[in-house]
């Protein structure tokens, strides 16, 4: 097709599909009228059945737990991939960035980048743990605190220079979590085999709603996520920080 | 406590691939090669044990499973259910199989990622299997979600090289898009119905005139999920995806992604859409046979127009899923039971094609027929394979595909509509006919040298793309791994083994009855009676004289796709090609391989199923 034909075809076909969309819209109920009958359910009995007081936490480890599974590893899916896709290929090399003045180091970082980092990363430490920790009683847990947690790095990774990152990076340490992690949500799923009843079933006390130790194995599904999250997330920036700062064709950069 | 052992089968299903798949993504850094691969096969094999003995033990009355042990409560669905019958486990065995097969082909292949491919193979296959059992629609979209990423990945092996880079985003783009459309729809069902549980949604609906929403609802569920199924005109990012992803790839995806596109299909029909009020079913057959008569000879034709080896079998796999779309769409048991066997038969039997075509690249160094021609000598074996795959793929009897023709075909008069027979047999003549063609080019030196063929480089066939497969090629005549030469070998035989099996078209039927019966499922799955449904009595249909008559259809159409190839290659019908080259250059043309195209198209496709949903439905 030519470019003015596609055009005049998706114009077309997109003023089509722009109708359809608009007749579903259409039988929508409206905005704020009424709520599902499961939203509703499950707003009622999760608190009673679970102990929670954030009922989204509810619904995504217990009620639709295997749904999070999944969804924890289209996340270990996606960072696998990227790592398969941004691996060095047979043409490129490794190649540190070097100043090319060859008398001179690289400048060390400003100690006041330096000090803001570790204040910044310390305090992102705490708050991801927090996060992590606190999914049963406020908006939160796994995957949210586990980006947290990752970002430290990434605050890390600001207050110092490439050749030091990439000398200390904990890069087995990081993949084992991303592994650890998603092993962890299907190893608790079978512990309810283990027990005698279905996959996922809850096997320990719900503890008393409010404290952060309650919701039965929602707070540790939400560890294993958080560690999946933080070590897949940690993953992602060191190979994309790879791609650009480290791997070079053979015949020079891209 | 035998009831009680048997469920425990579908969580272990789903959990020892992605528990597999953890532990390999974790820890390829610690395990030497030998090991990850060691690890990743067995892990598949075990999948395959668990899904086929899931087959057995759900023959007869369906498995419903509670994930978290969330019962109804009340008429209310709560949680979410796996509703396995052997259709769906037979589907998950199959990737199972497939998966299995692929691994040990790529025996040392992907070293350069580590271990982290196979654990990307590990995460599709508990995909594919969770998107075969689950009785949840939001569930279905997450296992839809899980095989494209990993799928995107795959594809993108190469992404060295521009071809297996382009492919590999068409694919995420059109895919994504279809993602996208998936999810509005489970959002637009969900307004109305208040529920994500298939059952329950089908109970909802049932008995009521489809509205607008309804009518929108189904053509986006629909629509996404023939994107998955590459129908046309969502199929375009097809060949690109094939012809560009690494051999082992390509068999999990001819042989299970884009069967699980139409699994989805029928399954949403089957549970949720197909209790409307108003007869909508023979109206729904026409739409969906429409689609599969376009699929099946628009992916034969472009399958003969070939000249690279993998975009041709990509063409083939459309094809011949536009035959099991014709089957499934016939919407009667008989017709869903003759596809089910048609996508085992013929899943073995084009991934050992790839695989095949797999050896023929590695040894050769190049997947053009034409640069091929002659070069087979010294892959005598792998010849025999591909030969023998392409007559399967005619239906050869008495491999099992043969069955399921006769299954289909019968299912087709059933409904009155005896020239599709004709269709089918038009498709698979011409797609095993471009195979052979291109079997005897390379094994027997036939036909005109390249020079003859003036359309290679075009966007339409682009010709050679020299992969970087990540194995050593130390010597060009180096002897052929038997990890690579055994597993088509392999194949082949289950499709012989299932084909000499007797009783097969029973149980095929049986379970494609059961598959189909909405209210029971709904039974079921909501617990609205206490027995177990009964076995039912579904209508055997294979007489002995109607098998005979269907052995002398299966060799005709064997014989006839032999004379396709014969006639393809022969130098005194170069002029009849070339009037049928210039017949087919528009259609050719349309395959651009432009992703704005692929995107106008799948905008174009949405629009027209849901003009014909609200056709079919209101």
């Amino acid at each position: 097709m030519s470019r003015r034909a596609r055009l005049m075809f998706f114009a077309v076909a997109a003023a089509a599909l722009a109708v359809t969309l608009g007749v579903g819209l259409a039988g929508l109920p409206s905005f704020g009228s009424q709520v599902s009958a499961y939203a509703r359910m499950l707003n009622e009995v999760s608190g009673r059945q679970r102990h929670v007081t954030d009922v989204v936490s509810a619904i995504t480890f217990d009620y639709r737990g295997i749904d999070t599974l999944f969804e924890e590893f289209i996340l270990l899916g996606a960072v696998t991939g990227i790592s398969v896709l941004l691996r060095p290929l047979s043409d490129e090399t490794r190649q540190l960035p070097e100043d090319k003045a060859p008398d001179r180091g690289i400048p060390p970082p400003s100690p006041a980048v330096w000090l803001l980092a570790v204040f910044l990363s310390s305090l992102l430490v705490l708050t991801g743990l927090e996060t992590v920790t606190h999914g049963t009683l406020t908006p939160g847990g796994g995957f949210q605190g586990g980006v947290i947690l990752a970002s430290a790095l990434y605050v890390v990774y600001l207050g110092t220079n490439y050749r030091t990152v990439e000398r200390y990076q904990p890069d087995a340490l990081l993949e084992s979590s991303d592994g650890v992690g998603a092993f962890g949500y299907v190893f608790i799923g079978l512990l309810g085999l283990m027990a005698g009843d279905v996959f996922l079933t809850n096997v320990v006390g719900l503890g008393v709603t409010g404290n952060p130790i309650s919701g039965g194995i929602i707070p540790l599904l939400n560890l294993t996520v958080g560690l999946e999250v933080a070590g897949g997330f940690a993953i992602l920036a060191s190979e994309f920080l790879d791609q650009t700062a480290v791997i070079r064709t053979k015949t020079g950069p891209r | 406590m035998g009831l009680v052992s048997t469920s425990v089968l579908l969580p272990i299903s789903v959990a020892v691939p992605l528990g597999g798949a953890a532990l390999l993504a974790g820890f390829s850094w610690l395990l030497p090669r030998r090991a990850r691969d060691l690890i990743a096969i067995a892990v598949a094999l075990a999948t395959t044990a668990l899904t086929l003995s899931l087959v057995a033990a759900s023959a007869g009355h369906p498995m419903i499973y509670w994930f978290s042990g969330w019962r109804p409560s009340a008429g209310m669905v709560i949680g979410i259910d796996y509703a396995a019958g052997p259709l769906g486990a037979g589907m998950a065995s199959l990737a199972g199989v497939l998966a299995s097969a692929a691994l040990v082909y790529s025996w040392r292949y992907f070293d350069s990622a580590r271990g982290r491919h196979h654990a990307l193979v590990l995460i599709f296959l508990a995909a594919s299997v969770d998107f075969c059992l689950t009785g949840d629609l939001f569930n279905l979209f997450v296992a839809f979600e899980l095989v494209a990423v990993t799928a995107f990945a795959l594809t993108g092996y190469n992404a060295g090289h521009p071809g297996p880079l382009q492919g590999a985003i068409n694919f995420a783009v059109t895919n994504s898009l279809g993602g996208m459309t998936v999810l509005m729809g489970v959002g637009f069902l969900y307004a109305r119905t208040g529920s994500l549980n298939l059952a329950q949604i089908g109970q909802a609906l049932a008995g009521r005139h489809a509205d607008g929403l309804v009518v929108v609802a189904f053509a986006l569920l629909t629509g996404g999920f023939l994107v998955k199924a590459a129908v046309v005109p969502f199929h375009f990012w097809l060949p690109d995806a094939y012809g560009s992803a690494p051999t082992p790839v390509c068999v999990l995806f001819a042989g299970v992604m884009s069967e699980l596109g139409l699994f989805a299909v029928i399954r949403v029909w089957d549970t949720v859409f197909s209790g409307l009020a108003g007869g909508v079913g023979p109206r729904m057959r026409a739409v969906l046979l429409g689609f599969g008569i376009l699929t099946a000879v628009v992916g034969a034709v472009m399958a003969l127009a070939q000249t690279h080896l993998k975009r041709m079998l990509a063409f083939v796999t459309m094809s011949h899923l536009g035959i099991y779309l014709i089957g499934a769409g016939l919407l009667t048991p008989l017709g869903l039971a003759g596809a089910s066997l048609l996508v085992i038969g013929d899943g073995l039997a084009k991934s050992a094609l790839f695989l095949g075509v797999g050896v023929v690249q590695h040894q050769r160094a190049s997947v053009s027929e034409l640069k091929l021609r002659g070069q087979g000598r010294g892959l005598a074996v792998t010849g025999v394979t591909i030969v023998l795959g392409a007559l399967v793929l005619a239906d050869l009897p008495p491999f099992v595909s043969s069955a399921g023709h006769a299954l289909l075909v019968d299912a087709a008069d059933e409904v009155g509509l005896p020239w599709m027979e004709l269709v089918i047999a038009l498709s698979v003549i011409l797609s095993s006919g471009a195979v052979l063609r291109a079997a005897g080019r390379i094994w027997l030196g036939w036909g005109a040298s390249e020079s003859s063929r003036p359309d290679t480089g075009t966007a339409d066939d682009p010709g050679e793309e020299n992969e970087d497969d990540g194995r050593p090629r130390s010597g060009r005549r180096e002897r052929v791994p038997l990890t690579m030469v055994l597993p088509p070998l392999a194949l082949l035989a289950i499709g012989l083994g299932l084909g000499l099996t007797s009783g097969i078209e029973e149980h095929a039927v049986a379970a494609a009855a059961a598959f189909s019966d909405r209210t029971s499922y709904a039974a079921g799955v909501l617990g609205t009676h206490g027995s177990p449904i009964p076995p039912r009595g579904p209508a055997v249909p294979a007489s002995p004289e109607l098998s005979a008559g269907g052995v002398l259809t299966d060799l005709g159409q064997v014989l006839a796709a032999l004379g396709v190839a014969a006639l393809a290659l022969n130098p005194r019908a170069a002029g009849l090609r070339r009037a049928l080259a210039a017949g087919t250059g528009w259609l050719r043309r349309l395959h651009s391989g432009l992703v704005g195209d692929q995107v106008t198209w799948l905008v174009a496709g949405l629009a027209l199923l849901a003009a014909l949903g609200e056709a079919a439905l209101h």
